[in-house]
């Protein structure tokens, strides 16, 4: 009997080939390539697919390898026990990532409210406070402290609460969106109330910057040989973007937006400093408390509707984007350049300091490239000699001369303080002052106790250190001082937070607690003093505004226009058309020949041919700037008034209260 | 869901859409849209997320950054940044234009949310006729033109194939094996058939001596 045909042996080793798992691989669209490490669950193999244990973590952004902070550098700490609740529940990284990348539901969302409890809700709570702390508040009523002089126990109620309720949530660990509400509150709060407040746009630069956007939406182009402004038209790239934002808006003036526009760039501030320190540690408390300490030593008032305050959000995103990096792959590089490329275009001194920037932590090895200081400086300078041309050509002897003068540079800012009359203003003054000393030498004790314990953030100081040297190139009309501190500001918050926490950065004592809440409290007042102690001179009314709106409309292109002084809403308007001359930048000589006869001498002024129309403008802001900067006597504005009223060869073309137009009786008969 | 069809994997730049890419379309649209509206506070909020949102958001994701504030952070960044070398451009050359500059905002969002590699592989495997995607052994993810959103639906695509493929294997083994078995059971009884039990059990299990040849049986005399 023949033995029936056998079938095959059914071998589990045996079989046909994984026909399906080549065509799948081969169909696969492109993806990550994080194929070995980070692919969860099943992979494919030689012999088709095979089960293992899946990948704890798996997220869809891929490897983090670059997003740890380089090992060895400053700063390099992990969370240790500062594990966040998600960390402390136990729940998989897997799981974890997946719940991050989903959006929540209102359950969810309702539950994470309710597990905050009730510090959550305490931003609220000082909202309400400070509100109604300000209701019925008059902005004309500030007396020479300015808008602290507004201040009531509800504000400072509210303000406590805010700030208190802040530290509470760090020493407790809570969820960084209950931190960050914190700080928005905040933001809102300080940066906000004047715009709520006044109605109007306060500063008088931030009009100027308005007068520079209406002008590209007038002519749709910028001119670089301009006779007035001409330092904005050489670099327009904040301007042309403000017009962009202007057009898109419906809005036919900037001024809407330049008067949220403090509000707005503190919140860009915040996320992207967030992102910066986040490169530095990525230890929670260190982290928020140094945006906290930011925002409380950042006095000096540089977030309004300026080029400067833009590029400053672009240097703090280009130096995080380099420290956060050991090396720059290529895909970064093109935000690098882009970023450099609109600081280059957009401001003057924020360019030198990301220049310098970049090349320390090139040199110091704080991050890998050395193209990068070239690359920078190359963009630099390209815009500055092809489409600034115009203005760098000729100015260049003004930056040369600067070069190497660093007392004379700090001199040029400490001068301008040296006239105050008032004694009110000079305890403004020392309050700023007193905030930088202060938090300098915590951020000293900071790098010291960093030092002894984790090693050097060598970065952190670094950054801290290098805007001093902008005082060696510049004095920067002045302001060359202010805005080294600004530079440093971030970097003098994050090492004084470092002076407060604990020397391992574990856990938050009761002890670091207190220490934490003296500082803020020594902090807060100086700072308030400096951002809110000049807003009386900052504030201009309504009745002003229409003022100038008036004689921007109606005067003939071509117009001299005398002002008091330059403290007032300036050149928001058709500002090409005018020639100004401020009567308290006059040489001295000059002025005091105007207080000992006004009228004859602005007649001699007005009367002169060349020009089609002129005017004479005294406000209320000019008369407080005077009287508040010692620039001339104090009353001589008023004084002057006075003249020209009751001189017969002046007429007033427009009184609004607050601002008067003079023109000459009858200068066409001349 | 498989998100994979004839039609749709023949026209590249549709293949490497997903619902994110739809919704910002969508949402730049809806905010282009909302410009026209006779409403300030509304143009003022559209105008706003046009300029210091969108033309980032779909570059900033391309930089995988794990943490949604550093992405939001990043987002703010390069749309201030795009916002303001478009306006720029256009304010340097003198060809200002509200709705120029609007069209390339939303132009720039849209392509930051387009799967550049994966658009540009299907286009040849459309083109050529032929797959032309050779996998990376890199470790690291690195490359910004890509996204995983082709990823996740051909991943999702694959694990469903390879089960199948698994358990059909499977059953087909296990067929073969209960095939096998039935066929030495009946090769068994057709081989011994004074022997009616069946392999595998212990009475009819052989002797040891059953099939040992007899002693001295090989040896010639």
């Amino acid at each position: 009997m023949t033995e029936p045909d056998r079938p095959a042996h059914p071998d589990p080793r045996a079989g046909s080939e994984s026909v399906v798992v080549t065509d799948v691989v081969a169909a696969r669209p492109s993806g990550p390539d994080t194929l070995e490490r980070d692919r969860p669950g099943t992979a494919p193999t030689a012999e088709g697919w095979t089960t293992s244990e899946p990948a704890t973590d798996w997220t869809w952004d891929g490897a983090t390898a670059d997003e740890q902070p380089p090992a060895g550098q400053a700063g390099d700490e992990r969370a240790g026990d500062e594990q966040s609740e998600d960390e402390r529940s136990g729940e998989p990284e897997a799981d974890r990532a997946r719940r991050r990348r989903e959006l929540p539901s209102a359950a969810t969302v309702l539950a994470g409210l309710r597990s905050q409890g009730w510090l959550a809700a305490l931003p609220l709570l000082a909202a309400l406070l400070w509100t109604l702390g300000f209701l019925g508040a008059d902005p004309r009523e500030m007396g020479s402290f300015g808008l602290l002089s507004l201040f009531t126990v509800g504000v400072v109620a509210g303000l406590l609460v805010l700030v208190g309720g802040f530290l509470t949530s760090l020493y407790r660990n809570k969820r960084e969106w209950v931190l960050g509400l914190y700080l928005v509150t905040y933001i809102a709060l300080i940066h906000g109330t004047p715009a709520v407040l006044y109605g109007t746009l306060r500063y008088s630069w931030a009009y100027k910057h308005v007068g520079i956007v209406d002008y590209i939406l007038r002519t749709g182009t910028v001119d670089p040989t301009i006779a007035v402004g001409e330092i904005y038209h050489n670099w327009p790239g904040f301007f042309a973007a403000g017009a962009l934002l202007t057009s898109l808006s419906g809005s036919p003036d900037a001024l809407r937006i330049a008067t949220w526009a403090p509000v707005v760039f503190n919140l860009m501030n915040l996320v992207v400093l967030r992102y910066v320190y986040r490169g530095l540690t990525r230890s929670k408390r260190l982290i928020w408390l140094g945006l906290l300490f930011f925002f409380i030593i950042n006095w000096v008032g540089q977030d309004y509707f300026s080029p400067q305050a833009m590029a400053y959000v672009l240097y703090l995103a280009c130096i995080g984007l380099l420290i956060r990096r050991t090396r720059l792959k290529t895909h970064l590089l093109v935000p690098f350049v882009l970023i450099v490329a609109v600081v280059s275009a957009s401001h003057q001194i924020t360019p030198m300091m990301l220049t310098l920037a970049i090349t320390a932590l090139v040199v110091l090895r704080r991050t890998s490239g050395w193209y990068l200081p070239v690359l920078g400086g190359v963009l630099v300078a390209a815009w500055a000699f092809t489409a600034a041309r115009d203005y760098t050509v000729p100015n260049i002897m003004e930056l040369v001369v600067g070069l190497g003068q660093p007392v004379s540079n700090a001199n040029e800012t400490l001068e301008k303080t040296s006239g105050i009359a008032a004694g009110s203003q000079l305890v403004v003054i020392w309050g700023g002052r007193g905030v930088v000393v202060l938090a300098t030498v915590l951020a000293l004790v900071g790098a010291w106790r960093s030092w002894r314990v984790r090693g050097l953030r060598v970065t952190a100081i670094l950054l801290m250190v290098l805007p001093g040297m902008l005082v060696l190139m510049t004095g920067f009309g002045g302001e060359v001082l202010f805005r080294a501190f600004l530079f440093a500001a971030p970097f003098i918050a994050f090492l004084a937070a470092a002076a407060c926490l604990p020397r391992d950065g574990r856990g938050f004592p009761w002890r670091n607690l207190v220490v934490t809440a003296v500082v803020t409290a020594m902090l807060l007042p100086g700072f308030l003093l400096g951002y809110y102690g000049k807003e009386r001179q900052n504030y201009f009314t309504p009745a002003e505004v229409s003022a100038l709106t008036w004689v921007q409309e109606n005067a003939r292109p071509g117009s001299l226009l005398v002002e008091g002084s330059r403290n007032y809403p300036t050149q928001f308007k058709n500002y090409e058309r005018f020639v100004y001359v401020p009567i308290d930048r006059e040489p001295e000589g000059s002025w005091r020949e105007m207080l000992a006869d006004p009228a004859t001498k602005l007649d001699g002024w007005l009367s002169d041919p060349r020009y089609t129309d002129a005017y004479v403008l005294i406000t209320r802001s000019q008369k407080i700037a005077v009287d508040t900067t010692g620039s001339m006597p104090i009353g001589s504005l008023e004084d002057i008034e006075l003249a020209l009223r009751q001189s017969p060869d002046f007429r007033v073309a427009y009184d609004s209260g607050d601002a008067v137009i003079f023109e000459l009786a009858n200068r066409e008969g001349r | 869901m498989s998100t994979h069809s004839p039609v749709r994997d023949r026209i590249p730049l549709v293949a490497g859409l997903g619902a994110g890419h739809a919704l910002a379309v969508v949402g730049a649209l809806a905010l282009a849209l909302a410009l026209a509206l006779d409403a300030p506070a509304v143009r003022m909020i559209a105008a706003l997320a046009i300029c210091l949102v969108l033309p980032g958001l779909g570059w900033a994701r391309r930089l995988r950054l794990r943490d949604l504030g550093d992405t939001v952070a990043m987002t703010v960044v390069l749309s201030v940044s795009l916002t303001a070398v478009v306006a720029t451009a256009m304010a340097v050359a003198g060809t200002w234009s509200a709705y120029g500059g609007l069209g390339m905002l939303i132009g720039i969002a849209v392509l930051g949310f387009v799967p550049v590699r994966s658009v540009a592989a299907r286009t040849s495997a459309v083109v050529l006729g032929r797959s032309t995607y050779r996998p990376r052994r890199r470790q690291v993810p690195v490359d910004a033109g890509e996204t995983d959103d082709g990823w996740t639906d051909w991943y999702a695509d694959a694990r469903a194939r390879s089960d199948e493929e698994r358990r059909r294997r499977e059953a087909e083994a296990a067929a073969a094996e209960q095939e096998w078995r039935d066929w030495y059971a009946e090769s068994q009884g057709r081989l011994t058939p004074d022997r009616p039990e069946r392999w595998g059990t212990a009475e009819s299990a052989p002797r040891d001596d059953q099939h040992a040849p007899k002693a001295g049986a090989d040896k010639r005399d």
